[in-house]
């Protein structure tokens, strides 16, 4: 019989949580200006099962920390399920927090993916091979250093070359199913104002991302293609999540995309 | 002395023992550079890193060659940094890594640029006597996370590139007793360096993010004009001529020590040309900016790169109001 694994894909509006999803996402992995407030926390606390519900927090620009620990703490305080972390202070600030599950997001665990112009995998030894599918988890200072600091849980995203998860104590691990993480751009790429040949500040961010489709981009030095969501870019990914060999610590599914209730299909 | 009273220092990348009497006689107060030893080369590929560069040109063809650069650099009064900056180590990486800054303390290196927590918890435990630079790959933007790093004995914080200055400001006075360092020449990166996964691998040394990308919506409706003109402005302002010369006022004020310089494997003239260009400027720099300060800057620019400057590759392109003029 196959492990239990609940399923969480990231919400946009409102709950109850549809049929067939075990938890929802609220936040961003890679912009401040997405997370949601103190007052939709304590909001969506009231709609659901505060268990259920993840924060997923990004990095934190200094002015922006204090701000992002108060929905933090908010989050805590309702008795939210998880809190997932992306940037070092605010690892730091709720490490010692009760009841609330802390995971270490995928821009704290840096795997190492690509892509680049070549694909060495077949000239590539094992040791290697190991650092480019799961580096970050044979680095078990690191690991301890994660634990140290309260994480309990670990987000992965598949491996362009699949390896099995290697067998790490201590942790769950939570996967997603459908992106790869890329890269997040150093300036967010939908407030650049062409006429003034800079962008315009984040402090005017009315979330223009929030109303576009995924930006589709191709180069003929890559095979497939990659996709621009908010201010990061990830590869999608095409796997057969029930058709792996995933260790039992691998206990929770995530979708990335929005789902509204019409369009969710069961996993 | 408080860190807005030092003077500013030049911090320069090397690679190669011919390198270092120039560069330091240009103007260099720190040097930056790395190496690969041997047992690290013979069992992974360029990709696999031990420090945040990719080929081969970037580093020091051995560890005879960097001792000899750091015990000349010593003698002529600058300081060494040593690159160990990858983002982590696994278990069987981490006795060469561990080894390198160990050799690093003998042969007299001044500090050690690291990113991984893995590997800064372990240098701790294993009475690391060095001072630890964090690289900028391991993204430190808020005082939380400098407070972190302090207690692992991080001394200085080299910044993510993504920060502002009104970001950069605070951020230094929110942390009093950290030092930290600045980009100011060459090498704008698009993206968060520390967050991003584009492996650096081409010949060409042209990576991913400066690749032409064809652009499509999913649903095949018009693109916002904004994220057109990010990418083509990725294309067209070349991340190489990336500069920030005109914040340098605003930089020091606001307590930056060092002034960072990229390029590991870069030709040494050219880096020569970017020190003393930089040199100069901080030599003659106002307390605030001001029209003839930009003036300058724009004409140093002009020098390095042969063209005007582009909000591209601009470090700080806050510096100015809308109409072009800096901002008060």
């Amino acid at each position: 019989m196959p492990p239990q694994r609940s399923n969480y894909f990231p919400l946009q509006g409102s709950g109850p949580i549809p049929e067939g999803w075990d938890g929802v996402r609220v936040g961003s992995e890679t912009c401040s200006s997405l997370l949601p407030s103190a007052s939709r926390i304590r909001d969506l606390s009231e709609e659901m099962d505060p268990r259920s519900l993840s924060l997923v927090t990004s990095v934190a620009g200094p002015d922006e920390i204090k701000g992002i620990l108060s929905v933090v703490s908010t989050a805590i305080f309702r008795g939210w399920g998880e809190i997932v972390i992306n940037d070092w202070g605010i690892l730091d600030a709720v490490t010692g927090s009760v009841g609330t599950g802390i995971t270490a997001g995928r821009l704290i665990m840096r795997f190492r993916r690509g892509p680049g112009v070549f694909d060495p995998w077949d000239a590539l030894d094992s040791s290697s091979r190991r650092y480019f599918a799961w580096g970050p988890l044979y680095d078990s200072s690191f690991l301890a250093f994660l634990k140290v600091k309260g994480v309990d849980r670990i987000e992965l995203d598949p491996p362009r070359h699949w390896l099995p998860v290697p067998d790490v104590n201590g942790f769950q691990f939570s996967m997603h199913q459908d992106t790869r993480l890329v890269s997040v751009s150093a300036a967010c790429p939908w407030l650049f104002d062409e006429a003034k040949g800079t962008w315009r500040s984040l402090t005017d961010c009315k979330q223009p991302c929030s109303e576009q489709n995924d930006v589709v981009m191709t180069s003929p030095q890559v095979k497939g293609a990659l996709l621009m969501r908010e201010r990061a870019i990830f590869e999608p990914v095409d796997i057969d999540i029930d058709g792996l060999d995933l260790p039992e610590t691998v206990d929770r599914i995530i979708n990335s995309r929005s789902q509204k209730p019409e369009k969710i299909l069961r996993l | 002395m408080k860190f807005e009273d030092r003077p500013p220092e030049i911090l320069a990348p090397v690679n190669a023992l011919d390198e270092v009497k120039p560069l330091l006689g240009a103007g260099a107060h720190w040097l930056y550079g790395g190496v690969i030893p041997a047992k690290w080369a013979s069992r992974f590929p360029s990709t696999v890193l031990l420090n945040q560069r990719t080929f081969p040109g970037a580093q020091f063809s051995s560890l005879e060659e960097i001792e000899e650069a750091v015990s000349i650099t010593r003698r002529k009064g600058g300081s060494f940094a040593l690159t160990l900056n990858a983002p982590f180590y696994m278990d069987e990486q981490m006795p060469m890594a561990l080894e390198l800054a160990g050799w690093a303390s003998d042969a007299g290196v001044n500090a050690l640029i690291v990113a991984d927590p893995g590997l800064i918890s372990r240098l701790g435990e294993e009475g690391n006597r060095l001072p630890l630079h964090l690289s900028t790959m391991g993204v430190v933007a808020n005082a939380y996370s400098v407070d972190l790093y302090a207690a692992m004995g991080v001394r200085k914080v080299i910044l993510p590139r993504f920060l502002n200055l009104d970001q950069i400001r605070f951020l230094i006075t929110s942390s009093p007793t950290m030092e930290f360092e600045a980009f100011i020449l060459v090498g704008k990166c698009p993206y968060i360096e520390g967050l991003c996964t584009f492996v650096h691998d081409s010949n060409d040394q042209r990576w991913p993010c400066e690749w032409q990308w064809d652009l499509e919506d999913e649903a095949g409706q018009e693109l916002p004009l904004s994220l057109s003109g990010h990418f083509s402005g990725i294309r067209e302002c070349d991340r190489r001529d990336g500069c920030g010369l005109c914040a340098l006022p605003v930089l020091k004020s606001a307590g930056i020590i060092t002034f960072k310089v990229v390029g590991r494997g870069a030709p040494l003239e050219r880096k020569l040309q970017l020190i003393r260009e930089l040199g100069k400027l901080l030599s003659d720099m106002p307390s605030q900016l001001d029209e003839d300060w930009i003036r300058k800057c724009k004409m140093s620019y002009h020098r390095l790169y042969g063209h005007d400057c582009c909000g591209h590759n601009c470090y700080y392109p806050e510096v100015y109001s809308s109409d072009g003029r800096p901002k008060d």
